[in-house]
Order: structure tokens, then C-alpha cells, then sequence
């Protein structure tokens, strides 16, 4: 063991970015929410923006009062950490508003919005292990992550700039918390993340000797107590761009990451799941999809083609949107607490064609669904439902927001709300929609619309397809979690699966990739997964069955036939 | 290196640069600072360890205690460390990368 930083570890950073505190005294939350950042993206290979906010003034501390670990640790272990767009930071002071909240969380006596609890990271109670010992915080920073602590350095530490600091004049200071993110034996520091913004050391990341220059008092971190945390369990709204269609990876599972799958099986939908602790292990269907309300019967053996999926912020359900033998697109949704199918509605154009385009906006808290769907005219139809003010239309309806493109032929599960055009967190409402269609031409045709805007054509490429693709936007083109990552397109043609890709970035022009698979029809689900930046697909087959299909570094594979 | 003066705490930042040449000290103050600005801390905000009340301060693994054993209950998602984990022991060969 000899040099571990986590900004750079196994070829990629796993370090959100710098934070700055401000004026206030909640140091403690900022290194306890960069801990949490830190190990979902390592446990999960995610980033993830969490709220200093929610985690400061949630323990009921305002910008003026001190902290320490063990109660942050706590509050995150009772009631998850939840994203700047439920509660941002502030510098003010504020108080939660009194929100009923769901099951999981039923002892949170103040909530800042009613979807709290579908839209926090959560962690089970005693997660954390607290260390003293130097040598079994190095072995835990480099077998597991980062670690946060709190220290008593001199006043000179915040002139630190380059170079590794030691002490350069005597005595404690206040208590003060950082997130050790790696160390160096070699040259004997250990490398801090601190919440003094970027211009503090070197974009606001610290070496701190293991040695002072004094002898009555050694390195400031020295007989520290250091809090490590692991087994997190991300939120849907924190994969929400990273999935689509058919497939979601949720938090179920012994490591939290099983996938979950939906898909048409006869006239009905039928529910899926993997373990992800052993991907050997095989999937293993749950249940069929039908109304569990004995006095709602209203869905089942009425399903025409396999449903788009979101795991969603209201306690994270499952919302799927399908063609019914009604002629229109029907909501069903899954209670988590109830344990029960429910139907929402019944909505859209009439003969809808193909899977909808269907996500989770970030309008508004609980944000509002948005599907886009293709009609016989081959026009795509944007319908919305708000699910928080500001209302425009009733509680509970979906209205016709905008018909925009011709000629298209084939709707697919293409619709994502991008990075692209949302600035820093929260986000509020910002970043495009985007949308992807096979026409009639046999091109699939990408649009754009920007936050508050209307739709508008990007262009069109491929040639000679005839199924509709699947689309999100995954990780990769991505250095932290500010940044927007590139689209990932899967779509069928001539049997074969062809995947296409986009630097999102540079809004550049798509490119194919490759080309894979074998008597697949169409793709129906498509997600970036946990595993090693994996993407992983699902088909349907030219015989009507389903297969699963992932990249890894080494290329495409064909996983079994589910079902 | 040498032991800081605690009779003569620098009260500059141009103070500060000489204590840290006279020192030695391996490291640099922002050089867009002047030398006439004050010494000035940056707000805080921790409690230290003896302030924290023992409900919130769990007990700290026991040095004596084989750290291995405890991370061994519960090995890592993560791929990349799972590889790690085989090139320390903590898991067999074949219980590495996933997928």
C-alpha cells in the first residue's frame, strides 16, 4: 500500500466536485453529503448530486450552528439524503414544511416536498464504521472509499495553497470536517476534499502531512476518528437519464442494483427481475401486471405492446404507460406501500403506434411525466401530466402539449430529459427533452425541445431501419457530475441490433458503433448499468421472445432468452 | 523543519510566508494574495470529538480488531475494487469483475 486518490483511481475520478460553505458553520454536512456523493458513484458507478441543504437544515440545524459526523451519519441513516432540486442549499436559514411522507420514511416529521422519500439516497441504520487507527484508515480508504473527519487545524490551513501542508503555527483551531479521499505513504500526506470552494489548495483539494513540524503536535490528522459508509442505495431520479423502455435498474438486492423488467407476455404485462449480486443468476419473472384494487378492475388482458417503465419519485414506484385494446396509451402505476397495481388513466391519440416515449420531468417536485408518442399520421404527440404546481391543467390529467415531425413510422422508448441546456443544480425545470424516431424514409430523426420551448428538428441519420430505437444518455463523455454525458441509441435493423452514439458535449454528429445480436425485432430497453459502465439491452425477437444483450470493455454479448 | 514560535503568530500573509521559508514548510500561499492582507481564517463549523454527545459518537473499531474480517462481510459493487479485493486476498480469483 502506497498511494491511493480517489480523483483518479482505476483510470476514472469518483470524486463529485468542490463545494464552498460560504459563511456558514455546516462544514459538517458538506463533508458528510461528499461522502455519500462519493460511494454511490464508486458502489454504483453513478454521479449524483445530494443536497447540503437537506442534510443541514433537516437535522434541524441553521446556517450558524455546529455539527459534527455521527449526527449527519444518523439523519442519512433515518431518512436518506435527498437531491438539491427536493431542497438546495442556502445560505439562509429555513425550516422544512410539514409533508406527509411515504411508508419508508414515515417517521420524518418535516418534509420539503411531498416526494421526498422517492427521491432520497437511502442507507440502512448503522452503515457507518468509524476508525482512529492510521493503518486501518488507509486499508478502509483503499478497499472500500473515501472517509470523512473532523480535525482541528490551525488558521493557517486556510492560506493553504500548493505543496503539503504542515502547520506553521502552533495551537488547535476550530474543529473543522473534510472527506479524505486518498493518501501517499511515499511522501507521508493524505489527500483532503474541502468545502471552501475550488480557490482554496488546488481546486479545493488538499495534502495534509501524516508528520508536523512540531513534536507536541502531530499531523492535524492525526488521532482523528475517521467515518466510512458503505452499502448505498441510489434513488431512481439519480438514474432517471441513464435508462429507458422496458428495463429499470432499481434498488432492490443484496448490493441494491437489481434490474427490474417489464414486458408483454400475451395480452398482459409481466414483471422481472435479476439479482445483481450473482448477474449468473437467472431472471425470474415476479408477477403478471394486473389491478390489485378489488374494486378497480380495470386493467389486464387488455395490453398490446410492451410498456415503457419509470421507477418514479413518488416513493419510488413503478409507472408504466402502454397500448391498450382501447386504442389509447393507459398509466398503471406500483405502490410500494400498498404492494399493489393500481390504474391511473386512460389518455393520448387514438391507435397510438409503437411504445411510447415516456420520463419523469424535472419540472416542478414531484416532477411531471412527459410522453411523447407516435400517431398513425406518423406525427409525434408530447403529452403532459403535472404532478406539482405550478398547475396549468387539473391535478390527474394528461393534456396535449404539442404535435410536432412527419413521417415518422416507428415510436420507441426515446424520450430523455438531457444535461444539455441545465445549468449548475438545482436544476429547476431546465435541460431539453430529446427525442428520437424511425420514419417512414427509413431514418431515424432526432428532436430537440428546450425548456420552455417548442420542438424542432436536430436532423436525421441511419438508413434502411425499420423498428424504433431505444435512447438514453449515459456517463460516458462525463469527468463529474455537472457535466452531460453522451447519448447511447440502440435500434433494430436487418435482425441485428446497431448501436449509435452522440458526444453530447460538442453536440456532434451520431455515429454507429457497432453492430450485434441475432432474430432480434426490436429493442425495447436499454439502460447503463452498475457494472463497470456496462450498457445493457433488451430485445424482442423475431419468434416474440425476449433477450438480454450487454457491452463490456471487451465488446457486445448475447446474454439468455428471458422469456 | 523546526517547531512554529507559538509567541509569534503571524498576523499577515506576508508574515506567514516568511514563517513558512524560515520553517521549511512544504507548502505555498495563494500567490495572487498580497503580502499586506490579513491572516484570515475561513468559517468551520465542527464540533469537536469531546463536544459530540456519546448518543452521536459511535464507538471506533478497536485497533486490536481485524478490519478484514469486518469488510469481508459485505464485498463491493464495484468491479474495479472487486479486482482490488482479489489482489489483497479478500476475495478468490474467480469473484472478481462482474459481468
Amino acid at each position: 500500500m502506497a498511494i491511493v486518490d480517489w480523483r483518479n483511481r482505476f483510470g476514472s475520478n469518483w470524486i463529485t466536485t468542490v463545494r464552498d460553505q460560504g459563511p456558514t458553520q455546516n462544514c459538517w454536512a458538506f463533508a458528510t453529503t461528499a461522502l455519500y456523493e462519493a460511494m454511490i458513484r464508486i458502489e454504483h458507478c453513478l454521479w449524483n448530486w445530494r443536497s447540503e441543504g437537506d442534510l443541514a437544515r433537516g437535522t434541524g440545524k441553521q446556517p450558524w450552528d455546529l455539527g459534527n459526523l455521527g449526527e449527519a451519519v444518523f439523519f442519512v441513516e433515518r431518512y436518506g439524503l435527498a437531491d438539491p432540486d427536493c431542497f438546495p442549499w442556502s445560505t439562509a436559514a429555513a425550516l422544512y414544511t410539514s409533508k406527509p411522507h411515504g411508508a419508508a420514511m414515515q417517521a420524518m416529521p418535516l418534509s420539503p416536498t411531498s416526494d421526498r422519500a422517492g427521491r432520497t439516497m437511502r442507507i440502512a441504520a448503522n452503515s457507518s464504521t468509524t476508525l482512529t487507527d492510521p493503518a486501518q484508515q488507509k486499508q478502509w480508504i483503499d478497499l472500500v472509499g473515501p472517509m470523512a473527519t473532523i480535525v482541528q487545524p490551525p488558521s493557517d490551513f486556510g492560506q493553504l495553497h500548493d505543496g503539503i501542508y504542515v502547520p506553521a503555527v502552533s495551537g488547535a483551531g476550530p474543529a473543522h470536517a473534510l472527506l479524505v479521499v486518498g493518501f501517499n505513504d511515499d511522501e507521508q500526506y493524505w489527500i483532503v476534499k474541502n468545502s471552501w470552494g475550488p480557490g482554496w489548495g488546488v481546486g479545493g483539494f488538499g495534502k495534509v502531512s501524516y508528520n508536523s513540524a512540531t513534536t507536541a503536535n502531530a499531523g492535524i490528522l492525526q488521532g482523528a476518528t475517521f467515518y466510512g459508509v458503505r452499502g448505498t442505495n441510489p434513488d431512481p431520479w439519480i438514474r432517471r437519464r441513464m435508462r429507458n423502455g422496458a428495463l429499470v435498474q432499481g434498488g432492490n438486492g443484496a448490493l441494491r442494483n437489481n434490474f427490474e423488467l417489464f414486458v408483454r407476455v400475451g395480452m398482459d404485462v409481466e414483471h422481472w427481475y435479476r439479482e445483481n449480486a450473482d448477474p449468473s443468476r437467472p431472471w425470474v419473472r415476479v408477477r403478471v401486471v394486473r389491478s390489485d384494487d378489488p374494486w378497480r378492475m380495470t386493467f389486464g388482458n387488455d395490453v398490446l405492446d410492451c410498456p415503457a417503465a419509470v421507477q418514479s419519485t413518488f416513493n419510488r414506484n413503478y409507472e408504466l404507460i402502454l397500448r391498450t385494446t382501447y386504442r389509447q396509451l393507459r398509466h398503471v402505476y406500483y405502490d410500494h406501500t400498498s404492494g399493489w397495481w393500481n390504474d391511473a388513466t386512460i389518455f393520448g391519440p387514438e391507435d397510438p403506434v409503437g411504445i411510447p416515449g415516456f420520463v419523469q420531468s424535472n419540472r416542478g417536485a414531484p416532477g411531471d411525466f412527459e410522453v411523447v408518442v407516435v400517431t398513425p399520421s406518423g406525427q409525434a404527440e408530447h403529452w403532459t401530466k403535472h404532478n406539482s404546481a405550478p398547475w396549468t391543467h387539473r391535478p390527474g390529467e394528461w393534456y396535449l402539449r404539442e404535435q410536432f415531425g412527419t413521417g415518422l413510422g416507428y415510436g420507441g422508448p426515446s424520450l430523455v430529459q438531457s444535461r444539455l441546456g441545465a445549468g449548475p443544480m438545482p436544476e429547476n425545470g431546465q435541460g431539453e427533452l430529446h427525442y428520437v424516431g424511425t420514419g417512414w424514409d427509413g431514418q431515424l430523426h432526432h428532436y430537440r425541445r428546450p425548456a420552455g420551448g417548442g420542438w424542432q428538428s436536430v436532423g436525421g441519420f441511419g438508413q434502411g431501419i425499420s423498428s424504433a430505437p431505444c435512447l438514453i444518455e449515459g456517463t460516458f463523455g462525463t469527468g463529474n457530475e455537472t457535466l452531460v454525458g453522451n447519448f447511447e441509441l440502440c435500434v433494430a435493423t436487418g435482425g441485428q441490433v446497431h448501436h449509435w452514439w452522440r458526444h453530447n458535449a460538442s453536440q456532434g454528429a451520431w455515429v454507429q458503433s457497432a453492430t450485434f445480436g441475432a432474430d432480434v425485432k426490436r429493442v425495447v430497453g436499454l439502460l447503463q448499468g452498475t457494472y463497470r459502465f456496462n450498457l445493457e439491452v433488451i430485445v424482442e425477437r423475431t419468434d416474440g421472445h425476449y433477450q438480454y444483450y450487454w457491452r463490456d470493455g471487451s465488446g457486445w454479448h448475447a446474454g439468455p432468452v428471458i422469456t | 523543519m523546526t517547531e512554529p514560535d507559538a509567541q509569534e503568530q503571524p498576523q499577515t500573509i506576508g508574515e506567514l510566508r516568511r514563517r513558512l521559508a524560515e520553517l521549511g514548510n512544504p507548502w505555498t500561499v495563494d500567490p495572487q494574495l498580497s503580502d499586506d492582507e490579513p491572516l484570515r481564517d475561513r468559517p468551520r463549523g465542527g464540533q469537536a470529538e469531546e463536544e459530540v454527545p456519546d448518543e452521536l459518537r459511535p464507538a471506533a473499531l478497536e485497533s486490536s480488531r481485524d478490519l478484514r474480517a469486518v469488510l469481508a462481510e459485505q464485498p463491493p459493487a464495484n468491479p474495479f475494487l472487486r479486482q482490488r479485493w482479489v489482489e489483497d486476498g479478500l476475495l478468490d480469483e474467480g469473484e472478481g469483475g462482474v459481468s
